[in-house]
C-alpha cells in the first residue's frame, strides 16, 4: 500500500530542505540538520544552523466525493551568528530565508502532483526574529499551506 | 559612622575576593587593568519567540565604575571565565544594569 499523500508530501519537503548545502549551490548549510515534527533545544556544541518543520492542524474544506484540506507547515530556522558578524545578524537571516524559499519552491509547487488542489503550494507569512543582547541566535520562519484532496478512506 | 567608607571597603573586598583580573579596553582609550566579578551565568532559549530555539549561556560581568566609568557596546575585555583560568577575549554586547558603584555588562565571546 502506498504511503498516505500527506506523508509523501512531507518526505518530499524534507528532502528539499535537506538539499540546502553549500555543496549543492546554496548559500548556507542549514539543510545538514533538519528536524520534522521535533524542535530540539540545540546548544553551543551543535551545528550553528538548523531547520525544524512544524506541521500544524489541517483546515478541512470541501467535502463531497473527496475531502479537501489545507495543511499548514511552518519551516523554522535558527542560526548562531559568528563572532565578528554580530552587529549585522540580518545577513545570516536573509541567507537562510533565501535558501529555504529556493529549496522548497523552485522545483515545483505541486510537489510532483501530490498537491492536487489549485496551483499547489501556497506561501503564508514570513517572520524574522532579531538577535537579542547576550545571545548569538537569530531565527526565522516561513509558513506554507499545502492544499490536498483525497478520496474517503484513501489518504 | 561613615557608611560611605564602609560601603567602599565592602566593594573593595568583594572585587578582591570574588573578582578575576581583566583588561578593559574602550575604543580609542588606554586599557584599564581592574577586577571584574562574573555573575552566575543563566541559560536562556533564544530566539525567545520561536518554538525552535538555541539554548545559550548569558554571561554578565560586573565592573567598578570608579575604575571603568564608561563601558559602551563594543568594549573589549580580556580575562578568564573563572579564577585561574585562561584569558579569553570578550566583547560588551549590552548593559544589564548600572548601579552607583558598578556596571553589569552583557558579554559575548569575541573573535580570538
Amino acid at each position: 500500500m502506498a504511503d498516505a499523500r500527506r506523508q509523501q508530501f512531507l518526505e518530499m519537503l524534507l528532502a528539499r530542505l535537506e538539499a540546502i548545502t553549500q555543496a549543492n549551490g546554496f548559500t548556507t548549510d542549514a539543510g545538514e540538520h533538519v528536524y520534522l515534527g521535533f524542535a530540539p533545544a540545540v546548544g553551543p556544541d551543535d551545528a550553528p544552523q538548523a531547520i525544524a518543520v512544524i506541521v500544524g492542524d489541517d483546515e478541512p474544506g470541501y467535502q463531497g466525493e473527496n475531502v479537501s484540506y489545507r495543511l499548514p507547515i511552518e519551516v523554522q530556522a535558527i542560526a548562531a551568528v559568528p563572532a565578528g558578524q554580530q552587529d549585522q545578524p540580518w545577513l545570516t537571516v536573509e541567507a537562510m530565508l533565501r535558501d529555504i524559499k529556493r529549496a522548497v519552491e523552485k522545483p515545483d509547487r505541486k510537489f510532483g502532483g501530490l498537491l492536487n488542489v489549485g496551483r499547489g503550494l501556497e506561501r503564508g507569512p514570513t517572520r524574522t526574529l532579531p538577535r537579542e543582547a547576550g545571545s548569538t541566535a537569530v531565527g526565522l520562519s516561513v509558513t506554507y499551506f499545502a492544499p490536498m484532496s483525497e478520496a474517503w478512506g484513501e489518504p | 559612622m561613615d557608611l560611605g567608607a564602609l560601603r567602599a571597603r565592602v566593594r573593595d573586598a568583594n572585587f578582591a575576593t570574588h573578582g578575576v583580573p581583566v583588561l578593559v579596553t574602550v575604543l580609542d582609550e588606554d586599557p584599564v587593568e581592574t577586577n571584574g566579578i562574573w555573575l552566575t551565568a543563566t541559560t536562556e532559549d533564544m530566539p525567545s519567540l520561536m518554538e525552535f530555539q538555541r539554548r545559550e549561556v548569558r554571561r554578565i560581568l560586573a565592573l567598578r565604575r570608579d575604575e571603568v566609568p564608561s563601558v559602551p557596546k563594543g568594549t573589549i575585555i580580556v580575562g578568564p571565565e573563572s579564577a585561574g583560568g585562561e584569558d579569553r577575549r570578550w566583547v560588551v554586547d549590552g548593559i544589564d544594569r548600572q548601579e552607583a558603584d558598578h556596571t553589569r555588562v552583557i558579554v559575548l565571546l569575541a573573535v580570538e
